[in-house]
């Protein structure tokens, strides 16, 4: 998709074009709502108020180009799935063990920041950057450091069950077996 | 445009069709909300009814703008106190005339002192209606704010005004290029042209030539709107925001923003009555977080979120 008509759906669904799909969702719902809505309910107070000048035309053409760029937004984003999942696949695939060190191959690769993660992951940075480095020492407990690879492998679309797996495994080993 | 302008302070004026929506409650408490974070200086611009006081539970001060207009005192000399840390107001209170016989010159002058005041927030209280003068000052500002409430007469209202607002900026920058009587032309003879809304007016003057067809869609681009809803009472009023937004946007074609509502709250009469200003009064109340939260939004330039 070109850049002019990317930010012309964005635009269209009232959106910034940092848009999460959840947030493109949640608007799309929310315009159709308000454009079909023909009763005189609160929602639609807005357009009664125009009533004189927005015609049953206007709406359709309106509601038309929501379906449109909705549409073509919604294509956009599972293309990008459907990428990344390729690439994850292929940096996954000559990988046996989840190292600290594999794992941040594979989100360099995926051209994500430990800003960002920290960000949309809600875990520290510091805990983080821990996993990549194998610094058991400082990583909390295993259930928490459990939890947090989990998130780990999750926000970068990979096994999680096979990569918290192999992880831990590397954690209980440091910390003799009997570490829970 | 206002926000090309080097001023210190930034200007916040809150305008809109209909008396009684809330604009001098929601400017007052914005005032006392931005206080926190800087130095805010208030303007009761509302020249025929000058109110901005009572919210902050002082009395009507004795310098006002009349001093300004009649006396020569320069505005900054008719600062007062507010009794609230950082912040300081100018008052309005012009007696019976109102602000509708200031002419060119006095206004422009006071624009120039408006720019020049010390203050990191200067916030401008305006008065109902489209007068002129009120137009000029809400253009003046580098954030616009208008105030709306979930009926459909103050929204009625809010597109009028709207539209009263962009052809008053559209006049003024398509002047700078020598077509002023043209768009006050179309404009007058709109029924005449067949014109029978925003859309086909501008339409209208987009067709005249490619040149304006530029012009007035830079002009549609770069007018930025706050949308305020005052006296929410529920998810259903918080979601009327988000669709008066997408008429602006997508029937104006202006670049409105939703940036906050405020809730509902009887609290506020009762303090107004009792000349207390309600966001100190009432510092925890939902609505006094609901004002905190629109005052975030303008300083970030964030917008409500859409929950579903
Ligand atoms: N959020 C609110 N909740 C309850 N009452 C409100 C609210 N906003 C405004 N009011 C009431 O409406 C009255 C008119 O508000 P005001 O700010 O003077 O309107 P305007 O300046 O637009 O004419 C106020 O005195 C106040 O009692
Ligand atoms: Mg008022």
């Amino acid at each position: 998709m070109n850049r002019e008509a990317h930010r012309h759906h964005f635009e269209t669904l009232e959106l910034d074009m940092k848009a999460s799909p959840a947030e493109i969702n949640k608007a799309y719902l929310l315009l159709k709502d308000i454009y079909l809505n023909e009763s005189l309910l609160n929602d639609s107070l807005a357009i009664t108020a125009m009533s004189e000048e927005i015609s049953a035309e206007d709406k359709a053409d309106i509601l038309q180009g929501i379906e449109d760029s909705y549409r073509a937004l919604s294509e956009m984003v599972s293309e990008e799935r459907r990428a990344v999942s390729a690439l994850v696949d292929s940096l996954v695939a000559g990988i046996d063990g989840f190292n600290g060190a594999a794992l941040k191959e594979i989100r360099q690769r995926l051209e994500i920041s430990l800003d960002d993660m920290a960000m949309e992951t809600r875990i520290q940075r510091e805990h983080l950057a821990n996993i990549e480095a194998d610094n058991f020492a400082e990583l909390p407990v295993a259930v928490y450091t459990r939890g947090f690879v989990l998130n780990y492998a999750k926000f970068l679309s990979l096994d999680a069950e096979k990569v918290t797996g192999s992880y831990m495994d590397n954690f209980r080993q440091y910390h003799g077996d009997g570490a829970k | 445009m206002a926000g090309d302008r080097k001023h210190k302070g930034e200007i916040l004026a809150v305008g809109g069709g209909k008396g009684g929506v809330g604009k001098s409650f929601i400017l007052s408490s914005l005032g006392m909300s931005l206080a926190r974070k800087g130095k805010v200086v208030m303007i009761d611009g509302d020249l025929g009814g000058a109110n901005l006081h009572n919210f902050l539970g002082v009395s009507p001060p004795r310098t006002s703008l009349i001093d300004f207009f009649e006396r020569k005192v320069p505005l900054s000399e008719l600062i007062v106190d507010s009794g609230i840390e950082n912040l300081s107001l100018i008052s309005g209170m012009v007696g019976t005339t109102g602000g509708e016989n200031i002419k060119y010159v006095q206004k422009k002058k006071l624009f120039s002192h408006i720019l020049s005041l010390e203050a990191d927030y200067i916030l401008i209280d305006l008065g109902a209606g489209a007068h002129f003068n009120t137009i000029d000052t809400l253009l003046l500002a580098d954030r616009k704010l208008i105030v709306v409430t979930p009926e459909i007469l103050s929204i009625e209202n809010m597109y009028n005004f709207l539209r009263n607002l962009f052809f008053r900026r559209l006049g003024s920058a398509l002047g700078q290029h020598g077509y002023r009587e043209l768009v006050i032309s179309v404009w007058k003879d709109r029924r005449g042209l067949g014109i029978k809304n925003f859309q086909q007016l501008v339409a209208h003057l987009k067709n005249i030539s490619p040149e304006l067809r530029g012009l007035v869609d830079c002009e549609l681009k770069g007018f930025k709107i706050h949308i305020v809803l005052n006296q929410a009472k529920g998810h259903r009023d918080i979601m009327i925001g988000n669709s008066v937004k997408s008429v602006c946007r997508k029937f104006f074609g202006i670049d409105a923003q939703y940036s906050g509502y405020v809730e509902y709250d009887e609290s506020v009469s009762h303090s107004v009555n009792r000349r207390l200003p309600y966001m100190s009064a009432f510092a925890t109340s939902r609505c006094a977080r609901s004002i905190n939260k629109l005052a975030d939004n303008l300083v970030s330039g964030q917008q409500v979120r859409i929950v579903s």
